[in-house]
């Protein structure tokens, strides 16, 4: 899968290198994604530590990080759900049941799962440029067709489907990294 | 990609809403399709998570424990213990089913005692293509076995075996990939083969193996049914 990361991918490729300073880039720009989601899963108290394990586990690991195979942000979010899920099986805890997708009897946490993708995807919107991100929420917030966009923003139909086609390589990215770890 | 990418997005976003399966679409674009429902639904479904500042001394405290090379390994000397396996060693009844329900508790069970030998993520160098790796658990008083899942070059998978005085009395191994099913009491369970030695086993191709996270070692007896007899010897979780 070949994606576009813009300025993601040069640091991508320097974490995936072992390259001094790295991670510290790294921790500033995912440092508080990946602690809000440990402290959604396992409170504020432990959050700290589990995010700590996340970016150690995540440091150790890196010649396993492929930048081809997702982004970034996606592989440390899938680290961070099995740090989390240690932690809760550790202390006997399990995550909170959804209504929508019944928890697996295994304890694997399909309600995190949503909430990690619901992140990634959430932070690459923010990434992305104004128009794409607009033309992405009308297909999927208000069910238009790209003809429909195109009419309604004014924005030649091509331009509709590039801005779509890059828009949804780019989420997907975030969620295949995530898939990554541990398949 | 479909012929008409336009109002494939529009369906796959729509899925959810209208419970429309997709049972339809070909096999060579369910992914796609299953890929964007899921973008679909992260976009649309669920309260956004709000990013909280993690707290101001969290970096530091990386930075020396990434200097210590022994912190965050896994946790040493976790005791093997002998807690009793609520799993029933008797041969269950006969179904006719291939998915037969055991007891997953009983799985669970077992998995609080797999020692947690392999640092999650965090092989080094030589091993690369090492994913994942287990020590399997006695769940009867027999030898041993530890299981390592090996990604090769075209993308598949192979698990090699090491086994040890496994006794097999009268009947024979048989090596499974078990994961969660649909219900609190059920499992899934694909045979890798039959066991005589230590060996290496060919994971079948397009299998996700996130969701086959158990190793298992059964016994089977020399009756013909293909099906899991429900007696399990060892068993262990993968881990990355």
């Amino acid at each position: 899968v070949v994606v576009a990361l813009g300025e993601d991918e040069q640091l991508a490729r320097a974490f995936a290198d072992g390259a001094d300073d790295a991670l510290r880039q790294v921790y500033e720009r995912h440092g508080s994604l990946v602690y809000s989601y440990c402290r959604r899963a396992v409170g504020a108290d432990l959050a700290a530590d589990a995010a700590q394990e996340v970016f150690l586990a995540a440091w150790r690991s890196r010649q396993h990080f492929d930048p081809d195979r997702g982004s970034l942000a996606g592989w440390l979010m899938g680290i961070a759900r099995f740090k989390v899920v240690d932690q809760m099986r550790a202390r006997g805890r399990r995550p909170v049941p959804s209504e929508h997708s019944p928890e697996p009897a295994s304890g694997l946490p399909t309600d995190l799962d949503r909430v990690a993708d619901r992140m990634l995807v959430d932070g690459a919107l923010a990434q992305l440029p104004e128009r794409v991100r607009g033309v992405l929420e009308l297909a999927f917030l208000g069910d238009h067709t790209h003809a429909e966009i195109a009419e309604k923003t004014g924005i030649p139909l091509g331009t509709v489907k590039s801005d779509i086609r890059r828009g949804l390589a780019r989420l997907r990215a975030e969620l295949e990294g995530f898939d990554a770890v541990g398949s | 990609m479909p012929s008409d990418p336009d109002s494939f997005l529009l369906r796959a976003i729509r899925a959810r809403r209208t419970g429309d399966t997709g049972e339809d679409i070909p096999p060579e674009q369910a992914d796609d399709f299953a890929m964007l429902e899921r973008i679909g639904g992260a976009v649309t479904d669920d309260e956004p998570v709000a990013l909280v500042k993690p707290p101001p001394d969290l970096w530091a405290r990386i930075e020396s424990a990434i200097a210590e090379p022994d912190h965050g390994d896994a946790p040493a000397g976790e005791p093997r213990s002998a807690a009793p396996i609520a799993l029933d060693q008797r041969r269950a009844a006969r179904r006719p089913t291939h998915r037969r329900p055991l007891v997953w508790l009983g799985v669970a069970a077992a998995l609080l005692l797999v020692a947690a030998t392999a640092a999650l993520l965090s092989r080094d160098g030589d091993d690369s293509d090492v994913v994942a790796s287990a020590d399997l658990e006695q769940l009867v008083e027999t030898g041993t076995a530890a299981a390592t899942v090996v990604r090769l070059d075209d993308g598949s998978y192979r698990l090699d075996l090491e086994i040890d005085a496994v006794e097999a009395d009268d009947g024979f191994l048989e090596l499974w990939l078990l994961g969660p099913g649909d219900t609190a009491d059920d499992l899934r369970m694909i045979s890798l083969g039959v066991v005589n030695e230590s060996g290496s086993y060919p994971v079948p191709a397009g299998i996700e193996l996130s969701a086959f996270p158990v190793v298992d070692i059964s016994v089977e007896p020399f009756d013909g049914d293909p099906s899991h007899s429900g007696n399990s010897l060892l068993r262990g979780e993968l881990s990355a």
